[in-house]
């Protein structure tokens, strides 16, 4: 008989010819020296194959190989916390203050800066975080479409019915929108409704028969609006009048004419010039208030300092580091500030006041460390953690490894990044539209509970790399969580840096989750074997 | 785990107790990464992989009927989930193309010498690489026999392919390996 191929000496190596084939191969390699050299070094080559595979399993990401990211992670932290210190050191020289993007002068800059890109980029971010949200909700629409036609075609229909019904709905109001770098409304026009407006500038000199909803550099209120008037941006002067409220969310509000009711600021400053007028109520939470005009009833006041020289109905209530009072400021109520000293209010005397005056000294802030609460909440925020992630591996223990594994991949946190920051614009995208409504506050209690879970899977993941728990038990992987918890708890505690810390483990963990959730419900394309 | 320590495992898992799935993650989750390491060729691709065979575990326990070893019918139902997903890479989903049966198969044995000649300790690591670099049907083919220790039974079962297909891919792997070492 002659020499057999080589397929079959592999084959008989793998032992994988069939009893007689096996008999006649060995037959032949009993009188062939060569086939039988041949055979040796194919049996040798499986083996040396089988090793080399396993070798590299060794080499294959474990625990201890995961740990010097979790180390680096480690080091990266007490690095954080020097810096904290040394921001915390910086925040105590108040000469240097503006140095300090965590300062409360910092941090409005910052947002000033962010909101000044904002209303000079206004109108292409819009769109842009609009579509970006509109493609978020229809690939989710179509995955979920597509996930429940493989699975359920007949619940698809009602699916199918609830997207079409979406994407033809309308939003729930009309707005006459206006965009450019200079909107005006001339004195001539009036505006019948709402109106938007958008740019660098807004000039209304006419009137807005409606709410005036501002998103821009500055706008001038020359004219009249009887509605309210919403203004995000930088500057916003009314000289005209307002009917309704005004909600200022920006650097600085200036009045010189009338707010028929309540001036609502979330900004650096309110001022309200001499002979300007506030038919009701003014809040104002930012750094200063000045007060010459004329305010019917009562000041909220939350901030660093107010000055007052024009006349209040009713109370003044500040809380504050500076409270002043000039003459001839008439205030009709009561006069109560919050303040650290004595020396902080200032009432000058030729200043009427027509209820009582009362200082009332804020007690220097106590470390929160220092305090018994701080703890139960920790215990409290621990065991919370732990029952979840209780629940999660007793119920679906292969979702929770899954996702803990997923965390440690750099994809997590772009896809947690995304879904952070797009869910929201698609939530409210939904929610405007009058079906959507449900739908979108269903979403947002998924959102929370994931922002939740996603601590928790990330504490799992800096547990299992850490404690690399062989014990394979739900005991083990609890211990493992409760220390990842703790790490997570302590990092979060650095000063500034905690909170920047806490939105790198939101992204990972809802990247991770999110991810291990697509990959769960998206169509299966082909069953494992029976 | 003694044998049958891992059976009673096995057996609390097909009943949905959580900590038998824990347990079974803990003690394969290394062998499902390595089998989906070789077969993908990249490690993020194995995390992802490894996950979905242990998520998809739960709903495929009830299908385990014990005549195979637990680790052999795990690493088969991860090799299938890496077919899957070598196949969808491609664009055309056939990623076992039919081989031609005949031609160096039915040769007399060549005078090329075998691979372990060549693989002395320090060239191991080329041999690693040389895996890596060999096209996805034939790496699929060596993982699942080498480190699967799949049968060519089984093997064609995760495939779809005939059983001389899966010696000839085989074969052919080995032979494409000793020609990127250049033995």
């Amino acid at each position: 008989m002659g020499c057999f191929t080589e397929l079959n000496y592999s084959m008989y190596v793998d032992q994988e010819l069939s009893a007689e084939e096996t008999r006649q191969v060995e037959i032949h390699l009993a009188a062939c020296s060569r086939c039988s050299a041949l055979v040796s070094a194919l049996r040798e080559e499986a083996r040396v194959l089988m090793e080399a595979f396993r070798e590299s399993e060794v080499v294959a990401p474990s625990p201890s190989w995961r740990l010097a990211p979790v180390w680096a992670g480690l080091a990266g932290a007490a690095a954080a916390a020097v810096l904290g210190v040394a921001l915390e050191w910086l925040a105590s020289a108040p000469a240097l203050n503006w140095l300090n993007p965590f300062s409360p002068s910092g941090q409005l800059n910052v947002l000033f800066e962010f909101l000044f890109y904002l209303a000079f980029n206004a109108a292409d971010l819009v769109s842009l975080a609009g579509t970006a949200a509109l493609w978020t909700i229809m690939f989710v629409a179509a995955t979920s479409a597509m996930a429940l036609m493989r699975r359920r075609p007949a619940s698809s229909v009602g699916l199918l019915g609830v997207v079409v019904a979406l994407a033809l709905s309308t939003p729930a109001f009309a707005l006459e929108t206006r965009g450019g770098f200079t909107v005006t409304v001339p004195s001539a026009e009036t505006v019948e409704g709402a109106l938007v407006a958008t740019g660098e500038n807004v000039q209304v000199d006419g009137t807005v028969d409606g709410d005036l909803i501002v998103w821009a550099r500055s706008a001038e209120i020359r004219g009249k609006v009887s509605g309210d008037l919403i203004f995000g941006g930088e500057r916003a002067e009314i000289s005209g009048v307002v009917d309704g409220n005004v909600y200022h969310f920006g650097r600085t509000l200036h009045v010189r004419g009338n707010v028929s009711r309540s001036i609502y600021g979330f900004n650096q400053s309110v001022i309200l010039e001499p002979g300007s007028r506030v038919g009701a109520d003014v809040h104002s939470f930012g750094q200063s208030l000045r007060s010459d005009g004329a305010v019917s009833r009562s000041v909220w006041f939350y901030g660093e300092s107010v000055r007052v020289k024009g006349s209040i109905g009713k109370n003044l209530l500040a809380h504050g580091r500076r409270i002043e009072l000039l003459a001839p400021a008439r205030v009709g109520g009561d006069v109560i500030a919050h303040v650290l000293r004595q020396s902080d209010v200032r009432i000058e005397s030729g200043v009427t006041i027509g209820g009582k005056t009362e200082t009332r000294l804020v007690p220097p802030r106590a470390s929160r460390f220092t305090r018994p609460k701080f703890y139960f909440w920790v215990v409290v925020n621990l065991l919370g953690a732990m029952l979840l992630g209780f629940a999660a591996l007793t119920l679906a223990p292969g979702f929770f490894h899954g996702s803990v594994q997923a965390v440690g991949s750099w994809r997590s946190l772009g896809v947690g990044f995304a879904v952070l920051v797009a869910a929201p614009i698609a939530m409210i995208i939904v929610a405007i539209t009058l079906i959507g409504l449900p739908i979108a506050l269903i979403a947002l209690a998924l959102y929370l509970l994931g922002l939740y879970a996603a601590k928790i899977i990330v504490g799992a993941y800096l547990g299992r790399a850490l404690l690399k728990p062989s014990g394979a038990t739900v005991g083990g992987t609890l211990l493992a969580l409760l220390l990842g918890m703790l790490i997570l708890f302590v990092l979060f505690q650095i000063p500034y840096i905690g909170r920047v810390i806490h939105f790198v483990v939101f992204c990972f963990g809802l990247g991770a989750l999110s991810y291990h959730l697509y990959r769960a419900v998206r169509p299966q394309q082909s069953r494992p074997p029976q | 785990m003694e044998e049958s320590e891992l059976e009673a495992v096995v057996h609390r898992a097909r009943l949905g107790d959580a900590e038998a799935f824990t347990e079974l993650y803990q003690r394969f989750a290394r062998r499902v990464f390595g089998l989906c390491r070789h077969m993908l060729g990249s490690t993020e691709a194995a995390e992802d992989a490894a996950s979905e065979v242990f998520l998809r575990l739960q709903g495929s326990m009830e299908r385990y009927d014990a005549s195979l070893p637990f680790p052999r019918w795990l690493l088969s139902v991860a090799s299938h989930h890496c077919v899957d997903l070598l196949r969808r890479r491609r664009i055309e989903s056939r990623l076992f193309v039919p081989e031609a049966l005949e031609g160096d198969a039915q040769n007399a044995p060549t005078g090329r010498s075998p691979l372990s000649e060549a693989l002395a300790m320090e060239r191991r690591e080329q041999l690693t690489a040389a895996i890596e670099r060999l096209p996805d049907r034939y790496r699929a083919a060596l993982v699942m026999r080498y480190y699967g220790e799949m049968s060519y039974d089984e093997i064609a079962a995760q495939t779809g392919l005939k059983r001389n297909h899966v010696a000839t891919l085989i074969f052919r792997g080995k032979q494409e390996l000793r020609r990127i070492l250049g033995a």
